[in-house]
């Protein structure tokens, strides 16, 4: 408390810059980590290099030298077989390595963003400006955690086009869209934080993510959507995305509102967005010309509340 | 099957013959799909690197394709890494674990169409063996012999992979002939699609004829003892009792209010406890209104009560109340029954006019057990049924299964007689008497068999 009179700070402030300090010290922590396992991987790559010249060496060498008798080429098949499964005990081990250095990344960032709402919580709201808010979104988007399924997983909830699950509670600080009444006659699917959830009402409690609407919106379960909390990998999870000519939401280019789109073409790496043709009537055939968009922010259309006009 | 798959297998020799190149099939050779490559066909300009099939990031490459890992790693712990950084190097990470979930895959695959391949072969060297028990098929293990003596003479040349004898025997030629192309050319992509669609494909009937197979397996005895078991199993047990009638669950639920507000109250204020158990209490009543009561009770109280009573209640009538509500629950049969006696006795009633006292244990969902009871039993009773009839049928397919041995074993014997006397006939030697008669004797048990097995009615899918 006498640091706190000493530097004229009240309560809130006073806690937030212990926070900030505790979350400092571990992301400090996290980034150590990291860089280990930065050391790990590249021991790990070269090992599984290794095992990949001497699978292709046995390739060569069984395609160049052909044996006619059964037993030969037999050897050579479990020869082979063997050099399969060490390569395959080396591809794991450097996917456990690489999956642990991406948690604390993916740690790093929650640590972040619970640090964000906790200064908002006590008051210290940060202001973007309108280029900064499209770059931090396009930003989030890129880097939202990526899923790589093992083999005959499935993708979990709330990555890339798996919806939620029935009971799902999204946390202060998910991104959604919600469903707002702008006008009178008009309702529109907006970008939107959850501030809270209030469990009697059944609402949620959303701040518009565009800063100049200084509205805070209370809205039923049913006009909040959730967005992924993971990309999907298009090569090993393409069951987690949508199929081309789906008709999903879709947030609009330089803006935060979400509408009607149809996809056009799928993303060919995790890194890369979809393709989508947003349902617009000023155009000839009804549809704009080819937008990209992250996949965070293409959802599941709701049926008879998608009419965002 | 057998017979299609050799088929095949001699029309893909040809396919393959006919075109310019002329590399033979060779069966059961190298199941290792991968085709052969000619030496020196590599185009010069090509490094491995390119050339290889299994997804990988080289170590070479990561200056290029990723610098931010690359630069991290080469520096020292001490040089920590900067919170701008993290985005790229995400990025990177990401990449490569897409890179190595795909080559998991990758070794997967290639793992599997060697164990496929492996019991590919098995099975085909277990066919040969019984294709030469069929004297009817036995042109096909000449046709081989022929062949593969062809391939003996022929086996400086590289082998082509064994996919193709499974495959459609023009298109597994022209799918050789275009990996062939595709080394030739510089799009190892398509190499590696083209051989993935091969071994896919070659997986498929294994898998379906795996999958049947339990169904179509011959009864063993441990299935009788698993029938059995089930019988003796749904045939032992019986019905749980049903339990007596226990308090409504209005009371038993009050209670636990009362008792919890009990426990809550206790510490705080009494003012607040006191509006709580008002609650309670109040709802006590409309519960005690559901109660069940015998009809000459529940006439005795509406005589008994007023039109309009005027609620003149303080809650210290209430509490009592609530004990004695509580109370005369228990006691309404008997009051009931009391009523009954008393009224018969003063002659106000007539035994006869009186309605029949009901059990009030005697409720729907008393009722509703009874009725679950006896679907119950009907459905074991039918279960036990079906089981003594699926036992018995079993036990008459082990019968026919053992005939069905012995059957096997005089068919051996008849064809090893018949390759015997092929023989002679060969070397001019004449028959002697004893030869002829365990040919005749052979047969003849052949013949029995066949009756006996035919005469037994028909079972199972066996049964044919």
């Amino acid at each position: 408390m006498s640091i706190s009179k000493l530097f004229n700070l009240n309560s809130a402030t006073f806690l937030f810059v212990c926070i900030t300090d505790v979350a400092a010290q571990q992301v400090q922590e996290r980034l150590r980590s990291l860089h280990r396992l930065i050391y790990d991987i590249e021991s790990e790559r070269g090992r599984n290099e290794q095992c990949i010249d001497s699978i292709l060496r046995a390739e060569k060498a069984a395609e160049s030298s052909p044996s006619t008798e059964d037993s030969g080429s037999s050897q050579q098949q479990m020869q082979l077989k063997n050099l399969y499964k060490n390569g395959l005990t080396a591809a794991e081990q450097e996917e456990r390595v690489l999956r642990a250095a991406l948690s604390r990344i993916y740690e790093i960032r929650a640590i972040k963003n619970e640090r964000r709402i906790q200064a908002r919580h006590a008051g210290n709201k940060e202001t973007i400006g309108c280029g900064a808010l499209m770059k931090m979104l396009l930003s989030a988007a890129q880097t939202l955690p990526l899923h790589v399924g093992r083999v005959g997983e499935r993708a979990p909830s709330l990555c890339g086009a798996v919806p939620a699950d029935a009971g799902h509670i999204a946390r202060p600080g998910d991104a959604v869209a919600a469903l707002v009444r702008v006008s009178d006659k008009e309702e529109n699917w907006i970008l939107a934080e959850v501030v809270s959830w209030l469990p009697a009402q059944g609402k949620y409690e959303v701040d518009d993510i565009d800063e100049e609407q200084k509205n805070r919106h209370v809205l039923s379960k049913r006009r909040v959507v959730p967005l992924p909390l993971m990309r999907a990998d298009p090569r090993t999870d393409e069951q987690a995305l949508f199929p081309k000519g789906a008709v999903v939401m879709a947030l609009y280019p330089q803006t935060t509102c979400f509408y009607r789109a149809v996809v056009n073409r799928l993303p060919s790496s995790a890194a890369d967005p979809y393709e989508v043709l947003f349902e617009d009537f000023s155009y000839a055939d009804g549809y704009s010309p080819p937008e990209r968009v992250a996949q965070r922010y293409v959802i599941a259309i709701k049926e008879g509340k998608g009419r965002a006009t | 099957m057998l017979g299609k798959r050799m088929h095949h297998n001699s029309k893909g020799r040809l396919a393959a013959k006919g075109h310019d190149n002329g590399k033979p099939a060779s069966p059961g050779l190298s199941p290792y799909n991968k085709p052969a490559k000619l030496p020196g066909s590599i185009s010069a300009g090509k490094t491995r690197a390119e050339m290889c099939p299994i997804p990988y990031i080289r170590q070479q490459d990561n200056p290029v394709s990723l610098p931010r890992l690359t630069a991290i790693a080469a520096r020292s712990a001490d040089e920590p890494i900067g919170m701008d950084e993290l985005d790229a190097l995400q990025l990177e990470l990401e990449t490569l674990l897409c890179n190595t979930a795909l080559r998991i895959r990758y070794f997967q695959g290639e793992i599997e169409s060697i164990d496929t391949n492996e019991s590919k072969r098995e099975k085909k060297v277990k066919a040969a063996g019984k294709q030469l028990q069929y004297p009817g098929k036995r042109k096909f293990p000449d046709d081989k012999i022929v062949k593969s003596k062809e391939y003996t003479k022929l086996s400086n040349q590289p082998k082509l992979p064994k996919f193709k004898n499974y495959s459609n025997p023009s298109s597994g030629a022209s799918h050789a002939y275009s990996n062939d192309q595709a080394l030739n050319s510089d799009n190892s992509v398509k190499l590696e699609l083209s051989q993935m669609q091969v071994t896919t494909k070659n997986n498929i009937p294994y898998k379906f004829w795996n999958s049947v197979d339990p169904y179509c397996a011959p009864v063993t005895m441990d299935d009788i003892k698993f029938l059995d078991s089930l019988l003796a199993q749904s045939s032992n047990t019986t019905l749980p009792p049903i339990p007596p009638l226990g308090r409504h669950y209005s009371e038993v639920w009050a209670d636990e209010h009362i008792s919890e507000d009990q426990n809550a109250s206790n510490p705080n204020k009494k003012t607040g406890g006191t509006a709580d158990t008002t609650n309670i209490k109040k709802k006590l009543e409309k519960s005690s209104e559901n109660m069940i009561t015998g009809p000459l009770t529940q006439r005795l109280v509406s005589a008994l009560m007023e039109e309009n009573v005027m609620p003149y209640e303080i809650p210290d009538i209430k509490s009592k109340n609530y004990a004695a509500t509580k109370n005369s629950y228990k006691n309404s049969l008997t009051l009931e029954k009391c009523l009954r006696k008393e009224l018969v006795e003063q002659g106000i009633l007539d035994p006869e006019d009186l309605p029949p006292l009901t059990n009030p244990a005697d409720d729907e969902i008393l009722a509703e057990i009874k009725k679950c009871q006896t679907e119950l039993t009907a459905v074991r009773k039918e279960n036990c049924r079906n089981l003594k009839n699926l036992i018995g049928l079993c036990k008459q397919e082990m019968i026919r299964l053992n005939l069905k041995k012995q059957l096997d074993q005089v068919d051996l014997e008849c064809i090893d007689i018949y390759k015997k006397m092929v023989a002679a006939k060969q070397k001019k030697r004449p028959i002697t008497k004893k030869e002829k008669e365990d040919a005749w004797r052979a047969i003849n048990e052949q013949i029995r068999l066949n009756k006996e097995i035919n005469a037994l009615p028909l079972t199972g899918p066996n049964s044919s």
